[in-house]
């Protein structure tokens, strides 16, 4: 438990939530082991979790109207992916494969966060703010990288 | 402080991914940093948003190593 919550400490998105709520983000979060080349996920299937990444790296690749994989980014310790199939309901919108091994992740279940922060609307208001953030991070991101 | 870090490269004969990661060191221009298989060069360091609650948003701009870049 330990652990996961230094993780969670490193990761912008939780940033502001004391030690108890961190701890109540711990329960819900489960730790994934992949290898080089391992899908975490896949484009255009559905998303019932968002990840952490731990350990390693992960690399985003979009698939264009063409059908013509792109690499996109890569994200390492302390970032997050899966969050947008987590709020909009919508399909994933690029596919997540490891790019080293041994990359350890946190997934969190979306059922389980959305109870969390229904049942302390404490954690619920600083994690949409986080995760407003965190996008709003990744879109400045983008701009720059254009 | 954890540095959240915005990379993007710069130069290079062919379009590399960015990247974007946390870390406990702030970047140094000079330093060498490696996304996915690929390894660059840090040549510019920029604060990216205000700090806040011990997290400092960066954006840095590398240059891949070994190849001759235009920038």
């Amino acid at each position: 438990m330990n652990e996961i919550k230094q993780i969670l400490k490193y990761a912008s998105l939780f940033r502001g939530l004391n030690d108890t709520q961190l701890g109540r983000v711990a329960e819900i979060a489960q730790n994934e082991l992949y290898n080089i080349k391992d899908v975490i996920f896949s484009q255009d299937t559905t998303g019932d979790k968002m990840y952490i990444i731990s350990s390693g790296q992960v690399e985003v690749r979009v698939q264009d109207t063409n059908g013509q994989s792109h690499s996109a980014i890569f994200l390492g310790q302390g970032q997050v992916f899966g969050e947008m199939a987590l709020l909009d309901q919508g399909n994933r919108s690029a596919s997540v494969i490891a790019a080293q091994n041994n990359t350890v992740v946190y997934s969190i279940p979306g059922a389980a966060f959305t109870t969390l922060c229904q049942q302390d609307t404490g954690i619920g208001y600083i994690m949409m703010r986080n995760i407003a953030l965190d996008l709003s991070f990744k879109i400045r991101h983008q701009n720059y990288d254009i | 402080m954890v540095y959240t870090v915005s990379y993007v490269v710069v130069g290079g004969k062919k379009k590399y991914p960015s990247g974007m990661m946390n870390q406990s060191e702030r970047p140094v221009v000079g330093e060498q940093v490696k996304l996915g298989e690929n390894t660059f060069e840090i040549v510019e360091v920029k604060r990216m948003l205000p700090p806040s609650d011990d997290f400092e948003f960066l954006h840095v701009t590398v240059k891949p190593v070994g190849e001759e870049t235009d920038s």
